[in-house]
């Protein structure tokens, strides 16, 4: 399948041009107000773009109504109908389609299913809670069998427990039925548990579509890398360029990355992301074996349960952040002399952003 | 301690509830009471002026008129209501909103006699005679801004995205506003229209300008009440004030329904 648009809307959006393939698990993931969502509604039908078209399975559907397109959506807050129970809900795109009854009472037994709401059928959409009236919208957004389905960030109302629990299920629903989901968020960890690719968006633009090892290994911009998972920052001017490798000159040393897929040249200035995980931490000053290195005192320590947030002050303006498993930490306190480490391929260059 | 300071406050209420209250229940009481003149001691009770006010024969002919009216009121202004309340909500927010909600809801500002002028004057110039037709037309106009209102209050949580829902799974906007959009809104439609039958079963002014030499309930009783005070006319506003009391509180109780549900 392809869907592919290309467009420039007003302010809302800007020349996108994106592609998901038959099958496929697509986020959107951008901060709210990066046209994400109209991008999702242009998909559905709601929205026109101003220039470009809409191709599903090779066909122009700009032009087509909602109704009429190949896709369906499930809404950020379910929009149940209230006058509905939960099987007329489920069923309702079927009557519409004129099955027949039995055939469509065939169909909600096995969406109820598919969802894990059996017996809750004859329930009113009211007495349902949110983590099951957005599986009811789920199941009545399968329910004909729409070979694209959209979602406009169906999980954002829904407590912490329960999203993680609904984002392993709604994978595990997608890769069953083997249909092609398109997931808009702004939650990055939901984007990067889910997905098969991500489409990260600002300012109306797609900035860096990949899988999501690619985006948050491999991210092509200051605005990725930071936006995606928490990462350090150093900029500096680019010293050499041989091969696959780049050197930045900071101002707390040179240092060494793989060459990103970014053009850049000799003597511009740019960014190297690091991200605290890549990050090794050894008492003292001494020099290590591994890769680039950088010493420092310890500023400021953060328990976070699972891990310990360490802040190294490296130069009085810059502190690079290492996270540490909580017993790699016992013994350290602020003021501490350390010296940081990490592997090369760890670390990554990009340009410099207007900010 | 809290007795005293209840007591001024306590007797306030009271005056203010008897100042509300006590024509109503003088008129209710002298209806059923035997003495012609509105006097006391209470010396019995009878229903004799009830089926004196039926035997009047302009009486029925008057009361055909008004329920004819509320019904016209209560179908054609709640339909143009919310029609016109699901265009304004729809809209969210704005110029046009706001515009659009205070052009429907001045009606109710407007001072009846100036619009009762106005439409007797508005059908003279297109050469239609006084009538029960012209008198619709102004019950409509009266009855329109209330709709309006309730329906808007029903309507601020109406979920648009529902409608959303209903076309992307394969709804024409027909289909969306027969299965979806009707439905829901319908216990809304119902309330208010009891409101405007209602509101038009006791509109006098503007019907006095236009209806001509026919008559409703509320300009039958003027013009007995010209003639002296008549104890059936006691029974006729006992009547009204049920059958008012009744349709409002049906009117609250549909809408009440729905909103629990």
């Amino acid at each position: 399948m392809g869907v592919s648009k290309l467009f420039g809307d007003t302010r809302a959006l800007e020349h996108i041009d994106f592609r998901v393939e038959d099958g496929e698990f697509v986020s959107l993931l951008g901060a709210s107000g990066c046209g994400k969502s109209t991008l999702l509604r242009i998909l559905a039908g709601f929205e026109r773009p101003t220039t470009g078209t809409v191709q599903i399975y090779q066909q122009d559907v700009t032009q087509w109504p909602p109704e009429k397109r190949p896709t369906n959506l499930v809404f950020q807050r379910g929009a149940l109908f209230p006058h509905m129970t939960v099987r007329e809900n489920i069923g309702y795109s079927l009557k519409l389609r004129r099955w027949t009854p039995s055939r469509i009472d065939a169909r909600i037994e096995e969406m109820l299913a598919l969802v894990r709401l059996d017996g809750l059928g004859d329930r009113a959409p009211s007495q349902l809670s949110g983590g099951q009236a957005q599986r009811v919208a789920l199941a009545r957004a399968l329910a004909s069998e729409p070979r694209v389905l959209l979602l406009d960030e169906p999980l954002s109302a829904l407590d912490l427990k329960l999203r993680q629990q609904m984002q392993l299920e709604l994978r595990a629903i997608q890769k069953r039925l083997g249909a092609t989901f398109v997931f808009v968020t702004h939650d990055q960890t939901e984007a990067l548990v889910m997905s098969d690719r991500i489409a990260i968006m600002n300012n109306g633009r797609i900035v860096q579509y990949g899988t999501p090892r690619d985006i948050y290994r491999r991210p092509n911009s200051v605005f990725v890398s930071d936006f995606v998972g928490a990462t350090n920052l150093l900029s500096g001017v680019v010293g050499s360029i041989d091969g696959e490798r780049i050197v930045l000159q900071t101002a707390s040393g040179a240092f060494a990355a793989p060459k990103g897929t970014e053009q850049l040249r000799k003597g511009e200035r740019a960014v190297l992301s690091l991200r605290p995980e890549a990050v090794r931490l050894h008492p003292g000053t001494g020099r290590t074996a591994e890769g680039s290195s950088v010493s420092g005192n310890i500023a400021e320590i953060i328990f976070q349960g699972n891990c310990v947030r360490i802040g190294t002050q490296i130069l009085p303006d810059a502190t690079i952040w290492a996270e540490l498993r909580d017993d790699e930490a016992d013994g350290l306190t602020p003021g501490d002399p350390v010296t940081l480490s990490w592997a090369e391929s760890a670390a990554a260059v990009m340009k410099e952003e207007p900010q | 301690m809290v007795r005293r300071t209840g007591l001024l406050p306590a007797v306030f209420v009271g005056i203010v509830v008897v100042y509300l209250y006590a024509p109503i229940a003088v008129i209710v009481l002298f209806s059923v009471t035997t003495s012609p003149r509105l006097s006391m001691p209470i010396e019995g009770l009878t229903l004799d002026w009830y089926a004196n006010a039926f035997s009047n024969p302009l009486m029925s002919t008057a009361l055909q008129n008004s329920l004819a009216l509320a019904l016209v009121s209560a179908i054609v202004s709640g339909a143009f209501g919310a029609t016109l309340s699901f265009g304004i909500v729809a809209l969210k927010g704005g110029r046009m909103r706001a515009a659009l909600l205070s052009a429907s809801l001045l009606p109710a500002i407007v001072p009846l006699l100036v619009i009762g002028i106005s439409l007797a004057v508005f059908f003279r110039a297109l050469g239609l005679p006084q009538g029960l037709f012209n008198s619709a037309v102004g019950h409509i106009i009266v009855s329109l801004p209330f709709v309006v209102l309730t329906m808007n209050a029903r309507l601020e949580t109406f979920d648009f995205s529902t409608l959303e829902a209903a076309r992307d799974l394969g709804a024409t906007p027909y289909q969306a506003f027969r299965d979806i959009t009707f439905p829901m809104i319908r216990p809304s439609i119902i309330g208010a229209a009891l409101l405007a039958a209602a509101l038009s079963l006791d509109e006098f002014v503007v019907t006095w300008f236009n209806i001509g030499n026919q008559q409703t309930v509320p300009v039958l009783v003027w013009g007995l009440m010209r003639r002296g005070v008549d104890p059936s006319i006691n029974a006729i506003a006992t009547l009204l004030l049920v059958l008012l009391v009744g349709l409002v509180v049906a009117s609250n109780l549909v809408n009440r329904k729905k909103s629990s549900a």
